[in-house]
């Protein structure tokens, strides 16, 4: 950076030296400086309640609930794991769970697949119709569908104290999962859709060999999101369910809580750790993936 | 390949269809096996449970493995229900016609609220058939169930309302302990206040805060009743239903002032704003910081094991006046008057009432049984305190209480929820009780006599 004196037709305007406080490199270690601060700022605002979680986990009943809390327990009491997990069937809730989720997954990522190919590349009379359609039942909460549903698949079905309710829907889409299909199958190209016509290829047949292989991103997502909401999923197991044995994490997890203030916290929170473990492991896992999926998707043809 | 691709997806639907159909298949198979063999049918009994972690290892482990035992042709369906959803899943089940067939009051909804419907089934004619001996239950807590010389319900726990006191702060503070004794004159309101209050340190400080009590009494009616007054009028207990109040009495008046004084005037009980941060995780009593806790009967159960931290009486309530009373909560188990299986389901409420069941529950749980037999037994379950101490406190209790209204009165939660909300304002700090209990008293006559005319139609 020597001074330089630059001589224009009219004038010489100098230009000074650039301190180092001005130059574009130190302005860009700034800027991600302060990203990065704000970042540990934010990550550790979202870590303080897992911390909270953690700690209580390894407490007793009586130390979890104490003011000022202790932050690391001087004598953590690694066995709470052993004794929440135990003191309800909670393999069977982790086996149910995973059931529940994986064939749910699997069932929205094929029909939402199906049905999100139709609207993007079949053209039918009143399709836009029936989309907009699809979409309206997003604008429904589930809390106002929940009655005439439980009446339906109860009364009429006959289906019971049973997983029927909530595995055999998802095998008929879900509004939001089809949407998004439909929004990256709209960018798949005529082109291909046209050459695998021409060869003499069936519509299933171009959902198959080229809408499914190039959307495997899109897919991964879907099942993602699925897998997520549902091992979460609360309510509808709540209603449906009422044996214990057949139940799911999160009703499991509820019943610990207790009234007149004899909720075992210390419990509760073990428990609540082991529960989330899966999903943050699959995370990880996928976040791998989601990266991979992008770098795909930018060379396609 | 038009066929292949077809031919995969018609496989993997059907396949995947199969997998979410069989997919829980641990139910459906010996629902089948029974239908094969109708000779020894097996009979499923539905028994609805509040969601209480110190109550499932009895539900789990004792009840349902034992009962299952002694009697191989009934099966017993365990149904925990959340306190909050109870009476909504509860009035769901009936609705749909697959209630309980054994159940507590364990929802916003007590006993009268289920008999006035005709949900509940007189057991009477099972226990003449059986020449069921009920002569080692308490007497008093037995009759509370009894509707015109029928029994509709048998009892498994039951205990009034107490102070529970942290002896450890008493000793502290060189305070003498509350009495045991519920005939002690001396515990009157204004000795309770002055406890308190010498008990009561740096409240502005939350982190070294100690609270001379934290309340933990429910409903409201049991202030009143510390001073001697009823808000309903007696007949209503029998009938479930009242025509008049008497929530603009002065000794109501009295008692909702005196509450709400010993927050805002002695200072000697959290804000609700302090409570908020000292209730987070639990009970504020179990933390140390509260030298006396008056609460009802779950008391026993909820500071059980806080031997560990420190030691722990039981007192007696102040008297407000001199024909104070106590709140005493017992919570019977019931049959379901449509239930499929009655005899059966008369089998288990049996064993669940036997001294046996009722011991394990007393010996997993903590809470008072309801069998004479079972007292000393209960007396003992308390390190820190004496037998004898235990025996007066709670006995003490029971012989000067009266049963909850909430269990009696027909949609007791509604009738709570007006006077709650008339009594906010002055629990808060912002009104006094004699502003505003008039106007609520109107308020909560209409609600009587509206619910009234319901049931009457």
């Amino acid at each position: 950076m020597a001074e330089q004196v630059i001589v224009g037709p009219q004038r010489a305007v100098r230009a000074y030296h650039i301190p180092w406080y001005k130059t574009k490199s130190f302005r860009q270690q700034v800027t991600r400086a302060l990203a990065t601060l704000i970042a540990i700022v934010g990550a550790i605002i979202i870590l303080i309640p897992v911390a909270w979680m953690i700690s209580t986990s390894l407490k007793t009943r009586f130390t979890a609930i104490q003011l000022p809390p202790e932050w690391i327990p001087k004598n953590p009491q690694w066995h709470n794991y052993r004794d929440a997990l135990t003191f309800m069937p909670f393999n069977l809730f982790f086996r149910n769970t995973f059931m529940y989720a994986t064939v749910v997954a699997f069932a929205e990522m094929l029909s939402c697949s199906l049905v999100a190919f139709g609207f993007a590349r079949l053209r039918a009379p009143g399709r836009n119709v029936l989309f907009l359609l699809v979409l309206g039942t997003m604008m429904l909460p589930y809390q106002v569908t929940m009655i005439p549903q439980y009446v339906m698949f109860t009364k009429w079905l006959g289906w019971r104290d049973s997983w029927k309710p909530l595995m055999v829907p998802p095998f008929f889409g879900s509004a939001y999962l089809i949407f998004l299909l439909r929004q990256f199958y709209l960018s798949i190209h005529q082109d291909l859709v046209d050459a695998a016509r021409i060869d003499g290829c069936s519509h299933l047949g171009v959902w198959w060999r080229i809408f499914v292989p190039l959307s495997g991103p899109a897919l991964a997502a879907v099942g993602i999101l699925s897998f997520v909401y549902h091992w979460n999923d609360f309510l509808g197991p709540l209603i449906y369910l009422n044996s214990t044995e057949k139940l799911p994490v999160s009703v499991g997890l509820s019943r610990f809580t207790a009234a007149y203030g004899g909720t075992p916290w210390h419990w509760l929170m073990a428990a609540s750790l082991a529960a989330v473990a899966p999903l943050i492991l699959l995370f990880f896992a996928a976040q791998r993936y989601f990266i991979q999926g992008i770098v795909i998707t930018g060379v396609k043809g | 390949m038009k066929f292949k691709v077809f031919t995969f997806i018609s496989v993997l639907l059907v396949t995947s269809l199969m997998v979410a159909a069989c997919a829980p298949a641990t139910a459906p198979a010996p629902a089948q096996k029974a239908a094969e063999k109708p000779a020894e049918e097996k009979v499923t009994i539905t028994w609805y449970v509040r969601s209480q972690p110190n109550e499932q290892p009895w539900e789990q482990n004792i009840v349902i493995p034992e009962f299952e035992k002694l009697h191989p042709n009934i099966k017993i369906n365990l149904v925990i229900v959340n306190w909050d959803e109870f009476d909504t899943k509860m009035n769901a089940m009936f609705a749909a016609g697959e209630g309980p067939d054994i159940w507590s009051h364990w929802g916003p909804s007590g006993f009268a609220d289920y008999r006035i419907r005709g949900l509940i089934q007189d057991l009477t004619p099972f226990i003449e058939r059986d020449n069921f001996d009920l002569s080692d239950f308490i007497p008093e807590v037995l009759d509370l169930y009894k509707v015109e010389g029928k029994i509709y319900g048998l009892p498994l726990l039951t205990g009034a309302s107490y102070i529970f006191y942290n002896k450890k702060l008493f000793d502290e503070a060189g305070v003498p302990y509350p009495p045991a004794d519920w005939d002690d004159e001396t515990w009157t309101w204004d000795k309770f206040v002055e406890t308190a209050q010498k008990l009561t340190k740096d409240v502005d400080d939350p982190t070294k805060a100690i609270w001379g009590l934290h309340f933990g009494i429910w409903p409201n009616d049991a202030w009143a009743w510390m001073f001697g007054k009823d808000l309903y009028p007696p007949e209503a207990y029998q009938t479930g239903f009242a025509d008049t109040a008497y929530l603009d009495s002065p000794e109501a008046i009295q008692a909702f002032q005196a509450r709400a004084d010993l927050t805002w005037k002695y200072k000697v009980a959290p804000s609700p704003a302090a409570e908020q941060a000292l209730a987070a995780g639990g009970d504020p009593f179990l933390t140390g910081r509260v030298a006396m806790k008056p609460i009802g009967v779950w008391g026993w159960w909820v500071f059980k094991g806080a031997e560990e931290q420190f030691p722990f009486g039981c007192a007696a309530l102040p008297k407000g006046a001199p024909n104070a009373k106590a709140v005493i909560f017992t919570d019977p188990w019931m049959l379901s008057a449509t239930s499929k299986h009655p005899n059966e389901a008369w089998e288990f409420l049996k064993y669940l009432v036997s001294a046996e069941a009722q011991r394990a529950y007393m010996q997993a749980v903590g809470a008072p049984p309801v069998r004479k037999s079972l007292l000393p037994e209960f007396f003992k379950l308390y390190p820190s305190m004496t037998p004898e101490e235990a025996e007066t406190c709670f006995l003490g209790g029971v012989r000067h209480g009266a049963e909850s209204p909430n269990h009696l009165l027909v949609r007791f939660d509604q009738i709570n929820n007006v006077v709650s909300a008339a009594l906010d304002p002055v629990f808060l700090g912002e009104k006094t009780a004699a502003e505003v209990l008039p106007q609520a008293q109107q308020d909560l006559v209409k609600t009587l006599q509206q619910i009234k005319a319901e049931y009457q139609k």
